[in-house]
């Protein structure tokens, strides 16, 4: 198995009713119970839940997560109502369990799934950094980037993968263990080895102190003049500026 | 010459590797972001990338992204968008007047792939005046400020 290899696989029900408790407890059921690394995308889009059911749902995924019953498996929550998300999110946070939301199975989704379960500002930043680079990164990469002294690069990467939402594959002292994002498409992934001597993305900007990404732009939110001119400019509308 | 569109796939990885649209040994951080994108990351990382082709050889590349514009104040609601991610000519093809070809052929792309989304964002540093012209030609229009170093552009796909 190559280092960057991270089985992912998305499970379904058919039972679209989970009011009921021990229904809804079935399907973590369906987990695989291995201490292999992957990712199991876990759809939950449409379901009915009681507060009840979804509780006891979210409460032995998290649990097992935390536990290691699932061994070093990353999970991926397909969510699609808003008040089951928020109240995943709340229960995570609550306990700390590593638990990615997505609003659909699609991997570019997945890719871009929500770090829900108690993440500081830094370790958040972090992450969209490791994604940034390719889905994965090195204490020494990563402090180059950020502009940061090696020991916190060190802190924050090591932080969020014992939090579980980063693997770390220990490599040579020279080299520096890797630390990868679960998320990233195996196809988006730029191999560490091919890699190495590669340009970052955002390297020349960084170094140059420019922050703006240009590229994490799936969803842009517009408001005050901009949004008023982009609709104007939806509905065909000439620009009066000159 | 009209320039020949191909889609490109990650069987294009080492053409790409070797694409070049920066001059100088100490170019401006935003151009060198744009030709380290094309290398490195543009077959990964956008939904989609495109080839133009010269007599077989490749040069010009454009990549796009599915994006979501919303408007989440006063009547909210999302319009289903692309996202301009990089556009790169080759040395020997800039300032020749390819680059309005090359936005309009991949405007053409994207409607093709969903005619459903009939606008296009893009975001290009405010020193970058080529980049800028450019956009602005391609019936882009700068949108706002999204910091002190970048504009966020927007227009209706021609």
């Amino acid at each position: 198995m190559a280092l960057t290899d991270m089985p992912r696989r998305v499970y379904r029900t058919p039972t679209g009713n989970l009011s009921n408790r021990e229904h809804a407890l079935h399907i973590q059921e369906e987990l695989p119970q291995t201490a292999a690394r992957g990712v199991a995308v876990l759809d939950l889009s449409g379901k009915q839940f009681t507060p009840a059911s979804l509780r006891a749902l979210i409460g032995a995924l998290g649990q097992g997560l935390r536990g290691g019953v699932y061994g070093d498996l990353k999970l991926v929550l397909v969510v699609t109502d808003d008040a089951v998300r928020e109240f995943i999110a709340l229960m995570a946070r609550e306990y700390g369990w590593p638990i990615y939301v997505a609003t659909s199975t699609d991997p570019r989704d997945v890719e871009e799934a929500e770090p829900v379960g108690g993440l500081t500002e830094a370790e958040l930043e972090t992450l969209r950094e490791v994604q940034a680079l390719g889905g994965w990164a090195t204490v020494a990469n990563l402090a180059a980037l950020l502009d940061l002294e090696a020991s916190a690069a060190n802190n924050r990467l090591v932080n969020i993968e014992r939090k579980g939402y980063l693997y770390r594959f220990k490599r040579p002292r020279r080299a520096g263990d890797l630390f990868i994002d679960p998320r990233t498409r195996q196809e988006a992934f730029v191999p560490p080895a091919a890699g190495a001597d590669a340009p970052q993305t955002r390297e020349a900007l960084l170094s140059s102190g420019i922050r703006t990404n240009p590229y994490a732009q799936r969803r842009v939110e517009l408001d005050s003049d901009a949004a008023e001119r982009a609709k104007q400019i939806l509905r065909g509308e000439r620009s009066k500026r000159k | 010459v009209a320039l020949k569109r191909s889609v490109a796939t990650l069987a294009n990885d080492g053409e790409f590797a070797a694409f070049s649209c920066c001059e100088g040994t100490d170019p401006e951080p935003w151009v060198q972001e744009a030709e380290n994108y094309i290398r490195v990351r543009a077959l990964r990382r956008s939904d989609h990338c495109l080839a133009f082709r010269d007599a077989g050889e490749l040069v010009a590349v454009s990549a796009f992204s599915a994006s979501t514009l919303a408007f989440p104040f006063a009547e909210p609601e999302d319009h289903e968008v692309w996202h301009l991610d990089v556009v790169g000519l080759t040395l020997t093809r800039q300032r020749r007047g390819h680059s309005g070809e090359v936005f309009l052929s991949t405007f053409a792309a994207m409607r093709e792939i969903d005619p459903g989304r009939d606008a296009v964002t893009a975001i290009a540093h405010k020193d970058h005046a080529a980049s800028l012209r450019a956009c602005e030609s391609a019936g882009l229009e700068r949108l706002v400020p999204i910091d002190d170093s970048y504009w966020r552009l927007f227009g209706r796909l021609r």
